[in-house]
């Protein structure tokens, strides 16, 4: 008994023991504060890191903007802690604009924020503001990486010596599937116009692992899911998550002697960890988007809305103009190189109206089930790519959008 | 007579001196360690202090948010005093969390959500949360209940049934919630069910969005109930003597398997309110890819630090919600403030170090100042025949 | 080669493990120490290959007293010590098992100790192929190894810890011609340490026998069983007249059960106990008595047969049934299966107490322990962590914790460990409750203890019981004789 007392003595006085006043810290006068919240870690050479870089941009390149981030903000990493209470932190510190930079945020951002309505906040990749759902304080952008996607699927094709790719899936939802089915597009038309093979010929696989990244436990493992492609024939690893194990696989089996190469996917420095097997990396290039938000923040111009940015085709990889790029890595040999340039300037002709340019969404495409997406000769819309279903113009609440599904040619579920 | 007394005097002092400085010398020992860890990487000692206070302690607004964590958590440690002074490692309890995360769930969408609730029953808001409680409950005494039947059935140990039975709770509720499962809402983004009806949520208090008056309330009676099984009752005490000497207590009488299903499946029960509480929560209010997050795991360290005190469980995991919410904001505080990233894993090695550095004072008391209670009589001849 | 152990004494807390044993062991010989368990056979063993320090008394090798803090210390002055479970690392060859155990620095010479490994096991005809993994091989094999690992570093003296426990009747031929050629040829000193009487009169020269802690006497082998049993079990002392009981109704009834053990089978034992009766069950440790008295209290369902109490079949009833129906068994590891280490008198006699209200009085139930500790004379307060009290008062507590009226008592060794007077005030309260009504069977490893209290004995051997009616016409011969398997 008196040794649990003294316990309790003790561990009341380390809480309570130790309590200081906290001077408040000076605020810089003309500082504008904003708040970047990532799923994942800062550095994880992918998705949030190419936020994270972002962020970096924007205190670059607008004077007297400073970045609070917090980084990991999951319910398996931080259980402690919720989006709303890292919201009110921020606030807390002055930040002025806040992105949320996940899917999971979307529901959470669009309740908090109209709990600051003095406060932007910008959930990318999300929706909301383009239903109306979302409060006036609350936008969305997005970087048109079906772009990216479709000219690394190219690469992939123009690459495979067994004719079969392999993608590393986060998990379904209408954007995932949007990419997954941009790569299987590009990979298509090359293969049959670049390599003349059949395209029916040509192998692409899914795994979805359940989550943006690997969670031990919770999700497939990457690792093994990577693995379980080139064991099964696949030579191109292509990744659709967050971090970058199919690099570290890829680059694992290549050091054997295996013929394997890889496109990981999100952050431009991404192919540094293994730069003589990967064949380039379809990234965002955040920083543009992000500089103008802030800039609009702070002369009271922003107004709600949703952005679907384009990469600038006068030169993808421009840092302070294109939304999204597709940084060249070494595994493509120059002719390669050449040829997947060649590709990208159809993409551009075909994006900008130019006589001689392609659509890859472009009818007839029909999904895994046999439904028909596009009819013959239909072109997309912007909606119906977004949601990747045929009633998205129709349909006036998110409900009503059809599920998304994979394109009739990829193997892989949408469960 | 004056010798005796003195005697007395200088014998409980003996016991006593030690018992008290043991965990002031492993809490001193780990506030070293952690000063010397925070030198290491960069960080003033002090001014993570402060960081530590300011994210947890100094306003009320976050004293709520760290109270709306310290209740499952806590609920959760209640729980375990159960398994754990009857020597059942219940590494399952993060498994019984989710369960009862799942078994809440269920229960709003039984109740409010679905168009056609069982037995056309219409309950209301409160009848809603109560059901949500009672079926988290079952949902997790269930669960735990598995884990006891692998036990006392199969012979399997509660360790690796729990590890087990964790892996597919997990992947259960993954299930659900991802990659288009049966409760993902249709065209959904996130890995997570939708937000609960407006109408069945917890009540809160009106200064504090995120914390509701509920949750203090059922921890509050269950640590009552607790307190009652573990001081006053025949059952509490026979679970001490199955902790002890598993064999003796069966012989002596003490329905050894019984208790260990009903240890086992209250402690579930207890876990999946927790669970409860997570998806309950005003900020949360929906079932996510990870609703007990390690809570559970945490509440296996609350435990053993306490060593198994069911008095004590409050207290230590109030200083580990503090530790885990003030590491947060120790954190985020520097990367603002000071551009300076301390290592993700620091706050881990902060907890365990506190674990561990208390575990070891403990441990060279036992070691070199064993209680006089503990230590056998030297002299037979004389006790045998006075 | 000469070995003396002069005034050898250790004591383990209370426990007098071994209490001034003098003995000597020469080269050539084969020897036996035999005792029954918790002689301090062990304790011996262990001191003489050094792995546990006598608080009294030396080892003398030649003339020479040695100071041994470490088994390799007793190995380099040619003392070798084989152990029950062979001291091996399993996922190894036996050639690198063999070379493991020897100096020979980081690189030790392979060629050189393959060849020696191969030159041991020809001249014994063990089959041991260097490159088998260990864990593949039978528990005979690996003794195999470890003798030839031993003898690699010149023991002189082998000390095998009940050798045949667990081996084939082939590997035991053959580890006996070992022994026996090592004995004679090498003029080694064997010493086997068992409780295996064939095995002693079969192999060795000399029996030095133990009985709690002391040496009680030496046999030249080969002799008459019974005579080593008289060592190991007593003297058979006079009865002392006490008043037959008249048997009433017959309380328990066991008919023809069958056990089946991990190392042996009890067969076909029948046995009806009347109230007020005392059965006392002897035997060699292992013989099939404490299976026997486990079944009677419902901790080891019998294979077939029936147990009835008071007519009401108990055959597949739970140790519980049996306790609710009136028995109470007191096992003989009082701290293992018994009483709980850190829980206190006051907390003990609560957790036994019978009673429908969901809470405990502790003011009651403290009151109450205080009552039992003085009707029972146990010398502790109610405060007291059982650990704390000596061996004779935690039986004694043990035994008030049991409730009135019983049935049945079964007891496993109720005195051993304790000193005579201990023993006495422990009986005192079991004859007590035999004027009650209550029918006590135990067993013990004493026979005056059997002889003096029983009013019948069952006497087991390899799981066969055989029931003597009259213990006060029983003759120590006669009771060797049944012990040791001779009828």
């Amino acid at each position: 008994m008196l040794k649990k007392l003294a316990v309790l003595l003790i561990l009341a006085a380390v809480v309570f023991g130790g309590v200081s006043s906290v001077a408040p810290r000076a605020q810089a006068q003309d500082e504008f504060i904003f708040g970047v919240v990532l799923v994942g870690p800062k550095d994880d050479h992918g998705w949030s890191q190419a936020h994270y870089t972002a962020g970096l941009y924007v205190e670059a390149n607008v004077p007297g903007a400073k970045m609070i981030a917090l980084e990991s903000l999951n319910s398996a990493d931080r259980p402690e802690t919720t989006l709303d209470q890292v919201v009110q932190e921020m606030v807390d510190a002055g930040a002025k604009l806040i992105f949320t930079t996940s899917a999971d945020f979307e529901v959470d951002t669009t309740v908090v924020a109209a709990n600051y309505p003095d406060v932007t906040f910008i959930n990318v990749s999300g929706d909301d503001a383009l239903w109306g759902i979302a409060p006036e304080n609350a936008g969305n952008f997005m970087g048109q990486m079906e772009y990216g996607k479709m000219i690394a699927g190219c690469a992939a094709a123009l690459k495979t010596q067994t004719g079969s790719l392999g993608y590393v899936g986060p998990l379904v939802d209408p954007e995932t599937t949007r990419l997954v089915n941009s790569v299987y597009l590009g990979a298509r038309y090359c293969y049959e116009n670049y390599r003349g093979m059949d395209a029916a010929a040509l192998k692409f696989g899914v795994t979805w692992i359940g989550f943006w990244f690997n969670i031990p436990g919770v999700t497939l493992d990457p690792t093994e899911v990577s693995n379980a492609f080139l064991d099964g024939g696949a030579d191109v690893l292509i990744s659709g998550i967050d971090t970058t194990e199919s690099v570290v696989v890829a680059n694992q089996r290549a050091a054997e002697g295996a013929s394997v190469w890889t496109i990981p996917y999100d952050f431009e420095g991404s192919c540094a960890e293994a730069p003589e097997i990967c064949l380039g990396v379809p990234y965002f290039n955040w920083g543009p988007a992000y500089a103008k938000t802030v800039e609009a923040v702070m002369a009271g111009t922003w107004t709600q809305s949703w952005e679907w940015n384009a990469p600038d085709w006068t030169d993808i990889n421009n840092p302070d103009t294109s939304a999204v790029g597709f940084a060249y890595g070494d595994g493509l040999t120059d002719e390669e190189k050449a040829t997947l340039a060649e590709f990208v300037d159809l993409l551009a002709k075909g994006a900008t109206g130019e006589e001689g340019g392609i659509n890859l969404w472009t009818g007839p495409l029909s999904f895994q089930d046999g439904t028909e997406f596009l009819a013959d000769g239909v072109v997309a819309t912007e909606k119906q790519i977004w949601f990747q279903a045929t009633n998205a113009d129709e349909a006036t609440t998110p409900e009503e959008v059809t599920p998304p599904q994979l394109l009739a040619g990829v193997e892989g579920s949408t469960n | 007579m004056q010798s005796t007394r003195q005697g007395w005097l200088w014998n409980s002092m003996r016991d006593m001196l030690p018992a008290i400085l043991a965990p002031f010398a492993g809490i001193a020992a780990a506030l070293a360690i952690i000063v010397l860890i925070l030198e290491w990487q960069g960080a003033d000692p002090k001014v993570a202090w402060d960081y530590v206070y300011e994210g947890t302690l100094q306003t009320s607004e976050r004293r709520a948010d760290l109270v709306s964590f310290w209740m499952p958590l806590a609920i959760t440690s209640f729980g375990l005093v159960l398994t754990y002074t009857a020597g059942l490692w219940n590494i399952g309890v993060e498994g019984q969390m989710i369960m009862g995360a799942i078994g809440a769930t269920w229960a709003v969408r039984l109740f409010a959500e679905s168009k056609n609730a069982p037995l056309g029953l219409d309950l209301g808001r409160n009848g809603v949360i109560i059901m949500c409680f009672i079926l988290s409950a079952i949902t997790g005494g269930l669960w735990a209940w598995v884990a006891a039947a692998l036990k006392v059935r199969g012979k399997v140990n509660e360790i690796f049934g729990g590890v087990a039975l964790n892996f597919i709770a997990q992947t259960f509720n993954m299930y659900l919630v991802s990659n288009g499962g049966p409760w993902q809402p249709t065209g959904s983004r996130a890995t997570e069910t939708a937000r609960f009806p407006d109408w069945v949520r917890l009540p809160t208090f009106t200064d504090y969005r995120r914390l509701s008056p509920t949750i203090i309330y059922v921890t509050a009676a269950a640590f009552v109930v607790i307190c009652l099984i573990m001081y006053v009752s025949r059952w509490g005490l026979q679970l001490r003597a199955m902790g002890k000497n598993q064999r003796s207590a069966f012989l002596l009488g003490v329905r050894t398997e019984r208790n260990v299903y009903l240890a086992m499946a209250g402690c579930g029960a207890l876990a999946g309110l927790a669970g409860s509480f997570r998806v309950l929560a005003p900020d949360v209010v929906k079932l996510s890819a990870s609703p007990s997050g390690g809570v559970g795991f945490l509440a296996i360290l609350v435990v053993l630090l306490a060593s198994m005190s069911a008095v004590l469980t409050p207290f230590v995991s109030f200083v580990f919600a503090v530790l885990s919410k003030g590491g947060q904001r120790l954190e985020s505080g520097f990367q603002w403030d000071y551009d300076l990233t301390l290592d993700r894993s620091l706050v881990r090695v902060l907890q365990s170090t506190v674990v561990l550095m208390v575990v070891l004072a403990f441990g060279a008391r036992n070691r070199f100042f064993p209680p006089r209670s503990a230590q056998p009589v030297q002299d037979e001849a004389q006790i045998d025949r006075t | 080669m000469l070995v003396e152990l002069q005034n050898i004494s250790k004591t383990f807390g209370r426990v007098r493990a071994n209490q001034d044993i003098s003995l000597k062991f020469e080269g050539g010989h084969i020897y036996a120490i035999l005792g029954e368990n918790g002689a301090g056979k062990s304790t011996l063993m262990k001191i003489m290959s050094g792995y546990q320090s006598a608080d009294r008394g030396q080892i003398v090798v030649d003339g020479q007293a040695l100071d041994l803090k470490a088994p390799t210390d007793a190995i380099a002055h040619g003392i070798g010590m084989l152990y029950q479970d062979p001291l091996d690392f399993p996922p190894f060859t036996i050639l690198e098992n063999f070379i493991a155990g020897r100096p020979g620095g980081i690189f030790p010479d392979r060629a050189a100790a393959r060849q020696q490994l191969a030159a041991i096991t020809e001249r014994f005809g063990f089959g041991l192929d260097p490159n088998r993994y260990v864990d593949t091989l039978t528990i005979g094999e690996r003794q195999q190894l470890e003798i030839v690992r031993l003898l690699s570093l010149n023991v002189r003296v082998l000390v095998l810890d009940e050798p045949t426990t667990g081996i084939s009747a082939e590997q035991k031929t053959i580890l006996f011609n070992v022994l026996k050629a090592l004995a004679r040829d090498d003029r080694m000193a064997i010493i086997l340490v068992s409780h295996k009487l064939e095995d002693v009169i079969e192999l060795c020269d000399l029996a030095y026998v133990l009985r709690r802690g002391r040496f009680v006497g030496e046999k030249t082998v080969p002799c008459p069983i019974s005579e080593l049993v008289a060592l190991m079990f007593g003297k058979v002392v006079e009865r002392q007249n006490r008043p037959n009981v008249m048997c009433g109704d017959s309380v328990l009834t066991v008919e023809a059960v069958r056990i089946a053990a991990q190392r042996l089978t009890v067969e076909n034992v029948s046995l009806r106990v009347c109230s007020s009766e005392v059965i006392g069950l002897a035997g060699l440790d292992g013989s099939g008595q404490g299976e026997f008295i486990r079944a009677c209290a419902g901790l080891f369902p019998p294979q077939s047969g029936t147990i009835k109490l008071n007519g009401r079949s108990m055959t597949r009833a739970s140790y519980h049934d049996f306790s609710q129906a009136g028995v109470a068994f007191l096992p003989a590891g009082r701290m293992e299966e018994g009483l709980i280490k850190g829980m206190t008198l006051t907390e003990h006699f609560a957790l036994t107490q019978r009673s429908p209200r969901p809470w405990i009085n502790w003011f009651e139930a403290r009151q109450i322990t205080a009552e039992r500790i003085k009707n029972f004379n146990v010398k502790g307060r109610p405060g007291s962590p059982i650990q704390t009290l000596s061996g004779g008062n935690q039986q004694r507590f043990a035994l008030s914790l049991l409730r009135q009226n019983l049935k049945v008592l079964l007891l496993e060794h109720p005195t051993r460990g304790l000193d005579v007077e201990s023993a006495n005030t422990i009986w005192e309260q079991l004859l007590k409750r035999r004027e009650q009504g209550t029918a006590i069977i135990f067993i013990s490893a004493e026979l005056d203890e059997i002889v003096s209290y029983s009013d019948r004995i069952l006497v087991f051997f390899g799981g066969r019981a055989t029931m003597v009616d009259d213990p006060a016409e029983m003759t120590a011969d006669r009771l060797g004789e049944l012990i040791g398997g001779r009828e």
